[in-house]
């Protein structure tokens, strides 16, 4: 999962991107709005967070622009303005939910989640494949009921092929999703991810390889239908 | 006492002075008066007597006329003392004394008694036995009519008293209703406005002048208190939007951190960047507070000579090793002979402002400094640094409470936005000139003109 943060205070931003990253989001900081839009206009992120008072353009500016152009990316809108109208300002500019200034961590991982899990059309955090079920804001998988042990990375990449079930991703969209500006990026290591997960699959007895089926030459794609899910 | 008591109570005094004076003199004058045209009457009544009078051929006094005379005794004597001839006067002449001037007396009947008498010739005098010439005559008439007037024009005084009075008093306190009816409505309308409603302001049409004018006042009053509020609650909303933001990096370090454990390292980390929002945190109450304290400013100035070199040698120790950390140059050059009049806490306070701004804001590796100059009279400070400058559409900006900089606001320094408020109103208390300038080489400069000391 991946998502921008765009807030001012280094403090502030740091910290809660620590927090993300170590949720296992991989996390592009922006310390003013106009690198938060060059970026959000530059990637496809699964979410984010858009602090309201920034420096060069404010946070509803970024986010009418993002609008403008078509972006229909998820935004948790972050502010210390409390008051009703600004909150209704800041909805009516195409925020998607609006938390106010102090929050908890754990609520704002909490929006982050039912914003992602919207965008995908999902009712809630549980996502049913068959014998296989993906829990996202405990960020867990099971088999049969048994848990699964993966790594946050190999889960990242298991909950996007998921939330994409039926669709094919390539190679660069997968890593764009796993890791953030500051990585370094190669798509061959998507294929190790795959293997892994292939693997760790086929140990509690599904068919690893035809869940996560090649797609010769564009990418990879998951298939409930071949662990008794419904298929998409 | 009430505006009505007050009313009644002045209308009242003047009734009673008014009626009781005119009462007075008139009570004073009129008895003289009156005992004069009695006398005059008494006068007019013996010269009718004496013309009257006549002597028969025997001798015998005659009265023509008699009932002519019916209201006034008299009585007629002879040169040997005996009585003549008299009416009604039988109780009274005896105690006669003084004769050609009328004179009041006590009769032996009880009762007062104007008399007069003096020497009369009657017609045929001389048939008259010489012996009982020259014959005198006295006249007299009770007192009682003057009196009966007197007391008739103390009634009617004490009655038309009495009626003033009333009548004054409650027409005064007629008047006192009608006219104090607008100051009830205006009170009414004073006492709705609360601390609520302090926008609201009393209306002036239909007011009597002096009335329309206290409540032009009461707007005036009410004025300048909104406009007090206004500021307060901009004061606390801003700061309270101002202070969620450090609340909101502490909670999240705090959050974030104890998600999981840690090795110490890690914990010693959080704890001291914990350390640092709060700091900062601080600073932005302390200036909140300080801002707070500034509308009084102007009176609490404790202002002394203040000597340059010492202040200069002050923030050189407070900012150097700051200075040094942030990898700046700091040079402050104060000469030692000038000095300024000035409250020594609040120029610290503004000096600090400034040399915490150029500190924060310019590069690694620039300078910063303090120095001073004067201008005839006029005692200049500057403070400089060889940062980014601020932008000149900034520079009125600054000055605005909250307001941060595009520079202040993109070097991810935390910052109240409070500091140049502050500093502008502690020059301007001092009536002292700030401004804000491109630094000649780069950077920007703050120039501080002090007015000459006043005597």
């Amino acid at each position: 999962m991946r998502v921008l943060l765009v807030e001012d205070t280094v403090a502030l931003a740091r910290s809660l991107g620590q927090g993300l990253e170590e949720e296992g989001y991989s996390v592009d900081l922006a310390y003013n709005g106009e690198d938060g839009l060059h970026l959000a206009s530059e990637i496809n992120y699964d979410a984010i967070v858009l602090d309201r008072m920034l420096p060069r353009l404010d946070g509803l500016t970024v986010l009418r622009r993002l609008r403008a152009a078509g972006r229909r990316t998820p935004v948790l809108l972050l502010t210390a303005l409390g008051e009703v109208d600004e909150r209704v300002g800041g909805l009516d500019a195409g925020a998607d939910d609006y938390l106010v200034k102090p929050f908890a961590f754990a609520e704002l991982l909490a929006r982050l989640r039912a914003l992602v899990r919207r965008d995908h059309g999902q009712a809630s955090n549980r996502l049913e494949l068959g014998r296989l079920v993906l829990d996202l804001g405990a960020r867990s998988a099971q088999v049969d009921g048994r848990p699964l042990s993966l790594t946050a990375r190999e889960l990242s990449v298991l909950e996007l092929l998921a939330l994409n079930a039926g669709q094919t991703l390539t190679r660069t969209r997968i890593a764009e999703r796993i890791y953030d500006e500051g990585s370094e990026r190669d798509s061959n290591v998507i294929d190790v991810f795959i293997g892994r997960l292939r693997k760790k699959l086929e140990a509690v007895g599904l068919p690893g390889a035809e869940l996560l089926k090649t797609q010769r030459g564009e990418g990879y794609r998951l298939d409930p239908s071949v662990i008794g899910g419904e298929r998409p | 006492m009430s505006l009505r008591l007050r009313l009644v109570v002045l209308v009242g005094t003047l009734v009673l002075l008014l009626l009781g004076g005119l009462g007075f003199y008139l009570m004073s004058s009129l008895e003289p008066w009156a005992r004069e045209a009695l006398d005059h009457e008494l006068d007019l009544q013996a010269e009718a007597i004496e013309d009257h009078l006549e002597v028969k051929r025997s001798g015998q006094l005659e009265q023509e006329d008699d009932d002519h005379f019916d209201h006034v005794g008299f009585v007629i004597l002879d040169a040997r003392g005996e009585v003549a001839m008299g009416r009604g006067l039988d109780r009274v002449w005896p105690l006669f004394t003084e004769w050609g001037r009328p004179q009041t007396l006590e009769g032996t009947d009880g009762r007062s008694w104007r008399v007069y008498g003096r020497l009369i010739h009657p017609e045929h005098e001389e048939r008259l036995d010489p012996s009982r010439r020259p014959l005198r005559l006295i006249v007299g008439t009770p007192a009682r009519p003057f009196d009966q007037v007197s007391s008739r024009f103390q009634l009617g005084l004490a009655v038309s008293l009495m009626l003033g009075l009333f009548l004054g008093g409650a027409g005064a306190a007629v008047i006192a209703q009608v006219s104090s009816a607008p100051i009830r409505r205006l009170s009414v309308e004073v006492g709705g406005i609360e601390v609520t409603s302090i926008e609201r302001r009393i209306h002036t049409s239909g007011l009597d002048p002096e009335l329309a004018q206290l409540a032009g006042s009461v707007n005036g009053l009410l004025e300048r208190l909104d406009g007090a509020f206004q500021q307060q609650r901009a004061l606390i909303s801003h700061a309270s939007h101002a202070l969620r933001t450090p609340v909101a990096s502490l909670l999240t370090i705090s959050e974030v951190n104890l998600r999981r454990e840690r090795s110490t390292d890690e914990y010693r980390r959080a704890l001291v960047e914990i350390g640092q929002v709060a700091k900062d945190a601080n600073q932005m109450v302390e200036q909140i507070l300080a801002l707070g304290r500034i509308d009084r400013l102007q009176a609490g100035l404790q202002k002394s000579a203040v000597p340059l070199a010492e202040l200069g040698e002050e923030m050189g120790r407070l900012f150097g090793p700051r200075a040094l950390e942030a990898g700046l140059e700091l040079q402050v050059d104060l000469p030692r002979t000038l000095a300024l009049a000035a409250d020594p806490t609040r120029l610290r306070e503004l000096l600090e402002v400034l040399l915490d701004n150029a500190l924060r804001y310019t590069p690694r590796g620039g300078q910063l400094g303090l120095d001073a100059s004067s201008e005839g009279r006029q005692v200049v400070l500057r403070v400089w640094d060889t940062g980014p400058g601020i932008a000149a559409e900034e520079r009125e900006r600054v000055f605005e409470r909250f307001y941060r900089g595009a520079v202040g606001k993109e070097s991810g320094q935390p910052g109240s936005g409070l500091g140049l408020s502050i500093a502008r109103a502690i020059a301007l208390a001092h009536g002292a000139e700030l401004l804000i300038q491109d630094r000649p080489g780069g950077g920007t400069q703050v120039i501080l003109k002090f007015p000459p000391p006043s005597l």
